[in-house]
């Protein structure tokens, strides 16, 4: 019964609302936390899962072995590599070309995970919007540029001893001439 | 489940199985359905047990047994998962991983690797060693074929795959222990048939295809089965494309399919290049002011049946003739002389297998009703007595060449090679080495051994009991016929002597099961109609054609030559092989047609270019022919074609004779469409498509479809399998490569004594005596294992292997001629007062018989083809244009200059 009176006067006397406002009467005194970007930047987590990016050894040499497993990892068809032979030196393999279709990336990171020599990896950059949406697909060029922007201190190869990545297969496979295949003379 | 002839029952893993006795343990549980992990062990080869990984525990035996040799005994029980077992493949592939890479991203072998998928499935995620793997040093080893020794695991399927199936021997194994490495003899550059064999059976990625190297990860690949458009072994094979780019990546074959089992020649491995040549035609043409102009398909189909209309009306459909392609398919073909016969209504149609393969077909289909091989494959690897005449197999046929060597190797078959070949080991495998007792024989005189054979076989009364008896007739008047043939005549001619004639006439006969092959050095010389009817005689007095296994097996150059005659594509056939003058045959047809059709015997494709020189034919349909091409110039072939008032080439590339042409329309590759090959065994195979035509090309049946619209008479078909559909109907009542009793019979009695008299008589002289050329030397134009008529010229991979004809020559006749590899050498022959010459580059090789050269056909534009005889055969009208007598010299001058480019173009 008693309740049932209380309940009453603090309806009629609004003390619900009033006590709502006392709350936003006192955030006034308390120091914002909306940002305001694009003046005030956020500091995004060490893992944030922005734009891809291609990375580099030490010694400027690119990472990637062209092996194709992060375009058949993802999910949403973003990439596309093109692997070939490197000039002058047999059996190495590397992308000629990587397309990474940026307009069709769902983040996932799904090829960084793919990828054995860890040549991938995702900036922090999230601020890619443009007016034209070609801009959005990203060439090999393009990711290595970011990833030596946002990734600038990487360490020197592995010495992969025993593989066709070692320096000393490299050297000796240097010293080999092959003909270039047909379809490239053309 | 079959029954077994001795059947044997063992336990594996726990469950009971029942197998033919010699099988081996892994073989009877893969028959189970239970998978024990190997490396070394494949269906293609003989057992090597060298890989160990394959190690099952067997009750009573104290230790682990490798599998893959172990054959099955009764009440044997295996265990291949248990613990023990289990733990012999872990440290087995550990052993394999301690030197292994595990390359995998940047190997082409990565996701279809035998290794990779075993590391997977048995090794544990660490290794026992700690050593530094090995890393052999990289050496140059060939531009087709990539070889990475850090991957190898030494399993010598590769050197065994080389040397069981293909008996060429080019890699071994070299060094010892963990220094072994697979390479060639001397650590030269690899040269070898180029089969591709050593890349397909390779587990790893330790042999891998350079051509396609990095292009493609075995997931991205579409994967079409379709049969091979090069030569009549009619392989099986896959092409394998990327679907975005339209492009053949690279080809394979499945190990369990097919004629050929997996294997392939070079053509079929590297040769697919031609198909996405950039030189195709991409669009129709017109000649426009003596320009060939591209041209919308409507308006060229419109003008191409609104001429042959205009021809018809004004000349009659008589002076029309059309010829196809032995390269199209058997719908295509039957299609085309439908068109010719019932939309244009003429006799005159014809196709490339005039070139030879009519003279078999035509002797043949008289004697057994068909002119199919009659033993088929597997009998020819079963067979005891094999005789290749008038064939460089290896060469000409290369995967039937590989059953002749397994009957041989495998099952110690008697092989008898007649031909002007010697032994010689060298890059390309040879029959002649595998023979006994081979017949090497004079240039030219194949067709002369075929009858003194036939006389042996008389004279030694070697003939078959059932033959005598049934066809006693006959037996007699062959008997009178060869009396005519004195043996010091056949000795001279053949240069072999009659014991050694009869003693292969007595193997021959004597043999269980005999096979005997014959190809284009019997049926593309002169005399080649002759030579195959005496061959029947062979065949019927020493009962192949009677005895089970047996058989007589004609060898076909183009892949479809066998379909595109029994598709009607021939003047004096309609389809299923019925001659056009049987009168009930023909009515049969025009029911199944229900139109008329013409009844005349046309012309063909010789006779035609000669009614065309004489100006009675007016328009000619060439479906994939290039006879300006192919054929010698004293054939007169260009005349003929400049009299025409139509033109019509109808091909995937632009030809010689597509330069001449009023109209030129783009054809889709075998690889761009669907339809059936029939291969020189007779079997049907059907063609798949795996890419979509190149520009605006068409299949050929669907142009002649929409030409016949064009022509007011619709042949209406909506897909190449409603053909195939409508032939399998017309066609029900037709032979099924069975040998015709009737027709035998029939022929037997029919074959008058003059006829054998005239076929025996020796004529007036052997082929080397009776050229024209007035030289000391025989010239053949032949064919090359890397090459198949022209087609294979705009194959990039096969024109790098073999870029240019040179002149082959034994090794005696080159040091007399002071020749050298690569030197360039002048043919020359005299016609009259008319000298005609060639310069082309020589080789020596060992296997040619001395007073013997001969020039690889494929190479047109060298000028050897017009050193040669002409002449056409009186009965089958084939054209002969493949031998002649030579005189060789040296070339000096600005010759040998080109000699210098020749050897630069080389690149060694
Ligand atoms: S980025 Fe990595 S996974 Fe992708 S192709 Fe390159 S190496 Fe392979
Ligand atoms: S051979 Fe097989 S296991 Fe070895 S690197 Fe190549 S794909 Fe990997
Ligand atoms: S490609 Fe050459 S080495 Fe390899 S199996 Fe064939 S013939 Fe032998
Ligand atoms: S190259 Fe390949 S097939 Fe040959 S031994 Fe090595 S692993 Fe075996
Ligand atoms: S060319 Fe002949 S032997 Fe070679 S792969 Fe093709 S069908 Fe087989
Ligand atoms: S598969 Fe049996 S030992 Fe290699």
């Amino acid at each position: 019964m008693a309740s049932r009176i209380t309940r009453l006067l603090k309806t009629i006397f609004l003390v619900e609302i009033l006590r709502g406002l006392t709350l936003t009467f006192r955030h006034l005194f308390v120091r914002s936390i909306t940002r305001q970007y694009p003046h005030e930047r956020p500091d995004v987590a060490k893992r944030f899962r922005g734009v891809m990016s291609l990375l580099r050894y030490q010694d400027g040499g690119e990472k990637c072995v062209g092996c194709g497993l992060c375009e058949v990892a993802c999910p949403s068809n973003v990439i596309k590599v093109v692997s070939a032979e490197r000039e002058g030196t047999p059996l190495k393999r590397y992308a000629r070309e990587y397309w990474f279709d940026l307009s069709r990336c769902v983040f996932c990171g799904f090829c960084v995970e793919a990828c054995p020599v860890d040549a991938l990896a995702m900036t922090p950059n999230y601020e890619y919007a443009t007016t034209n949406k070609r801009d959005l697909l990203l060439s090999k060029e393009t990711m290595l540029a970011l990833g030596d922007q946002y990734f600038p201190n990487q360490p020197p190869k592995p010495a992969y001893i025993g593989s066709c990545e070692s320096e000393m297969y490299l050297l000796s496979a240097k010293q080999q001439h092959y003909p270039t295949k047909s379809d490239d003379q053309g | 489940m079959t029954t077994l002839k001795s059947p044997v029952t063992l336990t594996i893993d726990g469950k009971s199985i029942t197998v033919e006795k010699g099988t081996y343990v892994i073989d009877a549980a893969r028959q189970a359905g239970i998978h024990i992990p190997y490396f070394c062990s494949h269906v293609k080869l003989a057992p090597d047990a060298n890989c160990r990984m394959c190690l099952v525990e067997v009750e009573k035996m104290p230790k682990l047994q490798t599998s893959c040799n172990l054959p099955v005994a009764e009440g044997m029980v295996v265990r291949s998962t248990s613990e023990k077992a289990e733990q012999a493949h872990k440290s087995v592939m550990d052993f394999i991983l301690a030197n292994h890479p595990l390359d995998c991203p940047m190997c082409d072998q990565g996701g279809e690797c035998e290794l990779q998928d075993r590391t997977h499935a048995y090794s544990d995620n660490y290794s026992h060693y700690t050593e530094a793997k090995r890393l052999p040093e990289k050496r140059y080893f060939s531009p087709y074929i990539e070889r990475e020794m850090s991957r190898c695991i030494t399993c010598m399927r590769c050197v065994r795959y080389c040397d069981e199936v293909l008996d060429v021997k080019a890699i071994a194994a070299v060094n010892r222990g963990d220094r072994v490495e697979i390479s060639t003899f001397m650590d030269r550059e690899l040269d070898c048939e180029f089969c591709g064999g050593c890349v397909q059976i390779c587990p790893v990625g330790a042999f891998t295809n350079r051509v396609a190297l990095y292009d493609y990860r075995p997931w991205q690949l579409k994967k079409t089965e379709t049969v091979c458009a090069y030569c009549a072994d009619g392989c099986t094979l896959t092409l394998e494309s990327k679907v975005s780019e339209n492009q053949i990546v690279r080809v394979t074959s499945d190990w369990e399919k097919g004629r050929n089992l997996g294997d392939l020649c070079a053509k079929g491995f590297f040769g697919y290049h031609m198909i996405n040549s950039p030189e195709r035609v991409a669009a129709p043409m017109i000649r426009q002011d003596g320009r060939l102009v591209e041209w919308p398909w409507i308006e060229a189909i419109e003008a191409a049946a609104q001429r042959l209309s205009e021809i018809k009306r004004r000349y009659g459909a008589e002076a029309i003739g059309g010829v196809i392609s032995a390269r199209c398919t058997n719908e295509e073909a039957y299609l085309f002389q439908k068109l010719l016969r019932l939309a244009i209504g003429t006799p005159h149609v014809d196709s490339s297998a005039r070139d030879g393969h009519l003279n078999s077909v035509r002797a043949l289909t008289r004697v057994a009703g068909h002119g199919r091989m009659t033993a088929p494959y597997e009998a020819i690897e079963a067979a005891r007595v094999v005789m290749v005449i008038g064939a460089d197999l290896t060469e000409t046929n290369p995967i039937t060449a590989l059953k002749v060597k397994a009957a041989v190797r495998k099952h110690g078959a008697n092989l008898i090679t007649v031909g002007p070949y010697l032994k010689e080991i060298g890059p390309i495998s040879n029959l002649v080495n595998l023979s006994q007792a081979p017949l090497t024989v004079t240039p030219g005189s194949e067709s002369m051994v075929v009858r003194a054979l036939v006389k042996a076989v008389v004279e030694e009364r070697l003939i078959e009991p059932s033959v005598a008896a049934q066809a006693q007739t006959y037996v007699a008047r062959v008997e009178a016929a060869v009396t005519q043939l004195p043996w010091p005549v056949a000795e001279a001619r053949t240069g072999l002597s009659a014991d050694a004639i009869k003693a292969a006439a007595r193997s021959l006969s004597g043999a269980e099961r005999a096979v005997v092959l014959f190809g284009p050095e019997l049926t593309r010389q002169a005399g080649g109609y002759d030579a195959v009817c005496a061959l029947a005689d062979l065949a019927i007095l020493t009962g192949l054609y009677s005895k089970p296994g047996s058989g007589l097996n004609p060898l076909c150059e183009e892949n479809n030559e066998m379909g595109v005659v029994e598709m009607g594509a021939a003047p004096e056939f309609l389809p299923g092989l019925i001659d056009v003058r049987n009168e009930a045959a023909r009515l049969r047809l025009r029911e199944a047609w229900k139109e008329e059709l013409p009844s005349a015997t046309g012309w063909s494709l010789t006779q035609m270019l000669e009614e065309a020189r004489q100006g009675r034919l007016k328009a000619l349909y060439l479906v994939g022919e290039d006879p300006l091409g192919s054929l010698p110039a004293s054939s007169g072939v260009r005349q003929a074609l400049q009299s025409l008032e139509l033109l019509i080439c109808q091909d995937p590339f632009l030809t010689e004779t597509g330069r001449l042409a009023h109209l030129v329309l783009p054809a889709a590759g075998f690889a761009e469409k669907e339809g059936t090959f029939t291969n020189h065994e007779g079997r049907v195979q059907r063609v798949r498509r795996a890419l979509e035509p190149v520009g605006e090309a068409l299949p050929d049946w669907d142009i002649f479809g929409q030409l016949a619209a064009g022509l007011g008479h619709p042949l209406d078909y909506a897909s190449a399998g409603e053909i195939t559909d409508e032939i399998r109907r017309v066609l029900s009542d037709r032979p099924d490569g069975r040998i015709d009793g009737a027709v035998m019979a029939q022929y037997l009695a029919d074959l008058t004594a003059e006829e054998l008299e005239a076929r025996y008589r020796p004529g007036p002289g052997a082929a080397s005596e009776r050229g024209r050329g007035g030289g000391s030397m025989t010239l053949v134009i032949s064919q090359s294992l890397f090459h198949s008529g022209k087609l294979s010229r705009r194959a990039s991979e096969l024109m790098r292997i073999e870029p240019e004809g040179r002149l082959q020559l034994n090794p005696s006749d080159a040091e007399r001629l002071g020749v050298e590899d690569g030197d360039m050498v002048r043919l020359r022959t005299m016609d009259g007062s008319a000298s005609r010459e060639a310069v082309v580059p020589a080789v020596r090789r060992a296997k040619i018989a001395p007073g013997f050269c001969r020039f690889p056909g494929h190479f047109p534009e060298a000028g050897v083809k017009e050193l040669v005889d002409w002449s056409v055969d009186p009965v089958t009208q084939t054209p002969y244009f493949r031998s002649g007598r030579v005189m060789i010299e040296k070339a000096v001058g600005a010759a040998a200059t080109a000699s210098v480019q020749a050897a630069a173009r080389e690149g060694v």
